[in-house]
């Protein structure tokens, strides 16, 4: 094990994951956007961490580039480092990158349907999976096959596993992807929108599956947009917009006392309560300062200064933080804080 | 005042008359089926019960939630009382007109004053006509000649949800999700309707646009007194937007009535499991409600009786005497045989012979039973599945556990405020309703 390239600030507990300044365009023949912009985050051993946000916002991009996944062009990975277990998966070579990737890091996708292959049968594509990562005979690798269908509750596994994809509902196609992406015991799973194309009755079975995959000690790195699936899940919540994380901390204070505007507008939506109906439906994203800033009710000018604002803790919680300037020293954040309690007040007594 | 498609003479009079009381919209009854049919001599084989009697009605100016999971036949239910599927079955009444006798004019004046928002807008508008032409397509299909007079009032529209006129020269993938979702609802509104069916209008959007979407939906519904029809499956929505709301299961409706007292004090089993089934947005409490048992059946093929009664928590025991607890555990004993979605240890496909303990064990079963019929029935049962015969244990357990709820179908209690289709609230059953989160 090297530990000489984790970052010095946290020496004690060494994350398995730790993300610092990713970026990564998307080059068009007109111009280049910058889906993630800055993104740094840390993910220790057996946590449960929800990146959310809303489409567009870069959530799905900065998943899928940790391991590389964007199809480079027209993304191109520009700036960042990714640190698996202290190695950095963006230095190695293509064949350490991809043994991490799949050994390691195991990847679930939002609509299963199509993360599957219909023409094989799901044993097919499970045993294939295996295979690849172990050797095997092929009698041992169908029982752990089957093994590995019952683990993610799929009943009767012994005869569903010569079924193909489409004769499995969508939750139950979402469990033999997640069983695929524990064929190999991956320490991360990172699941892009796992229980957004299914039932809330199909999503709530989903969410205990994936509480009891993190229970045995797996991490877990989840990608919504829904604050309800993100509350039934996260230890931490990281809040992103316009490429950019601008909120983040333990899910509990969090829900307690939203602190950025953004996150503040997320919640009100919840609420019923648009404060935006009037907003442009067409809001272009600033690409400095504070990307949020057009449309903050708390915007000052300070706001369009520079790069999108450090990160300032929140109050005296020391793990919360916000990437708003209001939050900066010398400044008061008590109206912006104030605003955040009461929705979150709001929000309670809605629900 | 701006300029808007003018109403017909038959409405003006109408409104002018005192017929106003009655419902906009009834629906009683409703029932499309599909034919299940042989390849060659088409022959029809069997039925999907899509819309399986289904009432309600929706007064000028109400929003009405239809809820229910994919596969309930909330969407065939729409389409049905729209005309787009035939009903087998049942009446739809539009301002006291029954539907499917509309001819001539006035099946004209109904496909104007019904309109519909799809759920994907994506596929709602043409890609190669600028959004404009689309949205004012209905007005020229509804006579109106003056080319400048349907720009203006298009231009108009744009504006009323959130565009600007001139995006009317526009193509659809110049515009975001968000965007064409405002531009169907403009479409819809052109020809100045009484009724919107909505089709789960929001479930391709997210955050914040859902919620510009849903409150300019609702701001437009009070400003022109538009009735509503929302279809959808996200209960957040119809908490936002709805006045009143259905709940369906396998083609039927469950529960009718407030959103507020069905979402706040859901009575039913079914709402109840649906309801439980979204997580909180309190991350201190994770619990989530789970049915009896987890396989939806097949519409061709609904339970007896009640058709939620093998997946309910609630099921009414053959005799009172039972523990709520030891009572679950046998019914989802039983059931699970049903579906032969059998736990690990025991597992059929194994095909080796078990320990009676370990079915026991496996299901979670209770001892000492005070009732001796069913002690011997589960007994008799837990014997047969560890020589492997389930069927002979299926036999024995449907013959002593019988349930009414798997007898009679629950009675709809047609004329209350609140429906609630389950024999724990029918007076001559004797078993008594489980208060909510009891």
């Amino acid at each position: 094990m090297t530990d000489d390239h984790i970052s010095d600030e946290r020496t004690s507990t060494e994350p398995l994951l730790a993300v610092d300044g990713l970026r990564v365009h998307v080059r068009t023949e007109r111009e280049t956007i910058r889906a993630v912009d800055g993104v740094s985050f840390e993910l220790c051993r057996g946590e449960t961490v929800c990146l959310i946000g809303e489409s567009g916002s870069g959530k799905s991009v900065t998943c899928e580039s940790l391991t590389r996944l964007v199809p480079e062009p027209p993304f191109e990975i520009v700036g960042g480092c990714v640190e698996f277990e202290g190695r950095d998966l963006f230095a190695a070579d293509t064949g350490r990158c991809r043994r991490v990737r799949g050994d390691r890091i195991a990847h679930v996708f939002q609509n299963p349907q199509s993360a599957l292959d219909p023409v094989y049968t799901v044993g097919e594509q499970l045993i294939e999976t295996i295979e690849i990562h172990e050797d095997v005979p092929k009698t041992n690798a169908r029982d752990r096959a089957i093994g590995l269908l019952r683990q993610v509750g799929i009943p009767r596994p012994a005869d569903r596993i010569d079924d193909y994809p489409h004769e499995f509902s969508g939750g139950m196609c979402q469990r033999v992807a997640i069983a695929i992406a524990l064929t190999a015991e991956p320490d991360l799973v990172v699941a892009d929108e796992p229980t957004t194309a299914v039932d809330v009755t199909v999503q709530a079975r989903l969410i205990e599956l994936l509480r009891e995959v993190t229970d045995g000690g797996t991490s877990l790195l989840v990608v919504t947009h829904d604050l309800r699936v993100a509350a039934a899940l996260a230890d931490r919540l990281l809040v992103m917009y316009g490429g950019t994380i601008v909120e983040r901390g333990p899910i509990e204070e969090l829900f307690e006392r939203p602190a950025h505007p953004y996150t503040q507008a997320l919640f009100e939506s919840y609420a019923g309560r648009s404060a935006g109906s009037d907003r442009t439906a067409r809001g272009d994203v600033p690409a400095d300062g504070c990307r949020f800033r057009s449309e903050c009710p708390h915007a000052v000018e300070a706001c369009s200064d520079g790069e999108q604002p450090p990160f300032y803790a929140v109050g005296d919680d020391s793990d919360r933080r916000a990437s708003c300037v209001h939050y900066g020293p010398g400044n008061d954040p008590g109206a912006v804080l104030e605003a955040g309690a009461t929705i979150a007040e709001a929000e309670g007594s809605d629900d | 005042m701006t300029e808007r498609f003018p109403k017909g003479d038959a409405e003006a009079d109408r409104a002018g008359a005192s017929d106003t009381n009655s419902p906009l919209l009834e629906v009683d009854g409703l029932e499309t089926h599909f034919p299940i049919t042989t390849r060659w001599l088409r022959r029809e084989v069997g039925r999907i019960r899509a819309v399986d009697g289904v009432s309600f009605a929706i007064d000028r100016g109400e929003a009405f939630g239809l809820v229910g999971e994919s596969g309930s036949g909330k969407t065939t239910a729409a389409h049905s009382i729209l005309g787009l599927e035939e009903p087998t079955g049942g009446a739809v009444r539009f301002d006291g007109q029954l539907v499917d006798e509309l001819t001539g004019w006035e099946l004209q004046q109904f496909r104007r004053r019904a309109q519909l928002v799809v759920q994907n807008p994506d596929d709602a508008f043409n890609p190669r006509l600028p959004v404009g032409k689309s949205v004012a397509e209905p007005l020229a299909l509804h006579g109106m000649d003056d080319e400048e007079r349907r720009r203006a009032i298009v231009a108009d529209l744009l504006e009323r949800v959130g565009l600007e006129a001139t995006d009317a020269n526009r193509f659809p993938h110049e515009f975001s999700g968000g965007e064409k979702q405002r531009l169907s609802i403009a479409r819809a509104l052109v020809v100045n309707p009484d009724l919107i069916v909505a089709d789960e209008p929001t479930s391709a959007l997210d955050g914040r646009v859902k919620a510009d979407v849903l409150s300019l939906l609702d701001e437009l519904r009070r400003e022109f007194d538009i009735a509503v029809l929302c279809i959808s499956h996200d209960i957040d929505v119809v908490r936002r937007f709805c006045d009143r709301v259905g709940v369906m299961y396998l083609g039927e409706l469950v529960e009718r009535g407030e959103t507020e007292a069905v979402l706040e004090s859901p009575a039913h089993p079914y709402t109840r499991v649906l309801i439980g089934s979204i997580p909180s947005l309190d991350p201190s409490d994770r619990s989530l409600v789970r049915p009896l048992t987890e396989t939806v059946p097949a519409p061709s093929d609904p339970p007896s009786g009640c058709r939620f009664h093998p997946r309910c928590q609630e099921l009414i025991p053959p005799t009172a005497s039972l523990e709520r607890e030891d009572w679950r555990a046998i019914a989802r004993f039983r059931f699970a045989l049903q579906e032969g979605t059998v736990p690990e240890p025991i597992a059929v496909d194994s095909g080796t012979r078990v320990d009676p303990e370990t079915v026991r064990d496996a299901f979670d079963l209770p001892t000492d039973l005070p009732n001796e019929g069913i002690e011997d029935a589960v007994e008799a049962a837990t014997r047969a599945v560890a020589d492997g015969d389930l069927e002979r244990a299926r036999e024995r357990l449907a013959e002593s556990l019988s349930t009414v709820c798997e007898r009679t179908q629950p009675e709809a209690g047609d004329e209350c405020e609140h429906l609630v289709r389950c024999h724990r609230y029918d007076s001559t059953i004797e078993a008594e309703p489980i208060p909510w989160r009891g």
